[in-house]
């Protein structure tokens, strides 16, 4: 405890950390009528966390192959130790992430605080809907099983609707004709790498636009 | 609760409770860092099927005449070769530095992709930077099944 203490001291002498702290955590003011449901956009942000390092873990034995997706998957689950529970965790974060972004919005919605000055929120808070949808989509077809194949194979009929360029997205997001290897290795790549990475840089924004306005207070 | 009614509140030892507080924050920071630590470190332990790397089995209606399997046994890539109906198994790092060689069945020789040495099929150094020969690595054959052990 001694040492923590004279290490935090010598980093406090030189960097001045207390202020910070005090500014940002221990005595930043909120508006006192602030209830529980304001905690919903951070819990989303703590359970994205959750996903990040779980999603980590799982990748140390996951192979994006369609020969190997499915054995990996099964191994994890069955031979890693703990291996259930950390594949359990992602999995039902994956859930409880997209279930908190609405009750998020919701409250935001219900309590209009998307008005002015904050309807860039609001637009960047759909952009983090919508990366959260495209991540839980793209990481149900990694399993490899029936059931992510033709969730997948469904999910991509969607855009197919669209007049004239449906069918040619739908070409595009599957990398072919249908759900196939090329497929798998795509909605990989969106989900460890490019949708996580939007996800930070809007959420970057979504905060520092918080910060800047200030939380909302109750009418 | 605000800095002025815990002022007045003298009767409850307010340092009694703080010190409560941080000790309780204190548990619960511990409890939790210990109910991600034990999962977490569990998970990157080695899975069992991984750290006992057993034996390596090649059932010998797979190995036509003059050709190569490939596989693995505490670390070391195996050549188990068949040439003359003879069935043969090598340790494939090359003797020279280490590379693994490859089989070439047109010449019944082993390369090594790193410096050109060559082997002949009872792993004699035949040309390249290397005087020893390829390590040869006994097996046992039980029910046409070749294992190494």
């Amino acid at each position: 405890m001694r040492v923590l203490r004279s290490i935090y001291q010598g980093l406090d002498d030189r960097y001045q950390l207390t202020p910070l702290i005090e500014k940002n955590v221990t005595r930043k003011w909120v508006p006192r009528t602030l209830g529980w449901s304001a905690c919903f956009g951070g819990l989303a942000l703590l359970v994205f966390l959750i996903q990040v390092f779980t999603g980590i873990l799982l990748l140390i034995y996951y192979k994006p192959d369609p020969g190997r997706a499915w054995d990996s998957v099964t191994f994890i689950k069955s031979n890693v130790p703990m291996g259930w529970l950390i594949q359990r965790v992602h999995v039902v974060g994956a859930n409880v992430m997209i279930a908190l972004v609405l009750m998020h919005m919701a409250r935001i919605a219900y309590f209009k605080i998307y008005r002015s000055p904050r309807e860039l929120h609001w637009v960047s808070g759909v952009v983090l809907l919508s990366l959260t949808v495209f991540l839980a989509f793209t990481g149900y077809l990694l399993p490899w099983t029936n059931l992510s194949y033709w969730g997948a194979s469904v999910g991509t009929e969607i855009p197919g609707a669209i007049p004239f360029v449906g069918e040619h997205v739908v070409t595009w997001a599957r990398r072919g004709p249908g759900i196939s290897g090329e497929t798998l290795g795509f909605f990989f790549a969106m989900h460890i790498w490019v949708l996580p990475a939007g996800l930070v840089i809007f959420m970057a924004m979504h905060f520092a636009m918080i910060r800047r306005t200030g939380i909302s207070r109750p009418l | 609760m605000n800095n002025a009614s815990h002022a007045q509140d003298s009767s409850s030892k307010p340092s009694d409770r703080r010190r409560f507080c941080k000790m309780a924050i204190g548990g619960m920071a511990v409890a939790s860092a210990g109910m991600v630590g034990y999962p977490v470190t569990t998970f990157l332990k080695l899975p069992k099927s991984m750290s006992q790397q057993g034996s390596m089995e090649v059932p010998l209606a797979d190995l036509a005449e003059g050709t190569a399997i490939w596989g693995e046994h505490l670390g070391r890539q195996i050549a188990v070769i068949k040439v003359d109906g003879q069935v043969r198994a090598f340790n494939g790092a090359c003797p020279h530095l280490g590379c693994v060689v490859q089989w070439e069945g047109a010449t019944r020789t082993f390369k090594c992709p790193c410096h050109g040495a060559v082997f002949s099929d009872n792993g004699k150094p035949v040309a390249g930077p290397v005087n020893a020969p390829l390590e040869s690595v006994p097996f046992q054959i039980q029910d046409d099944v070749l294992r190494i052990t």
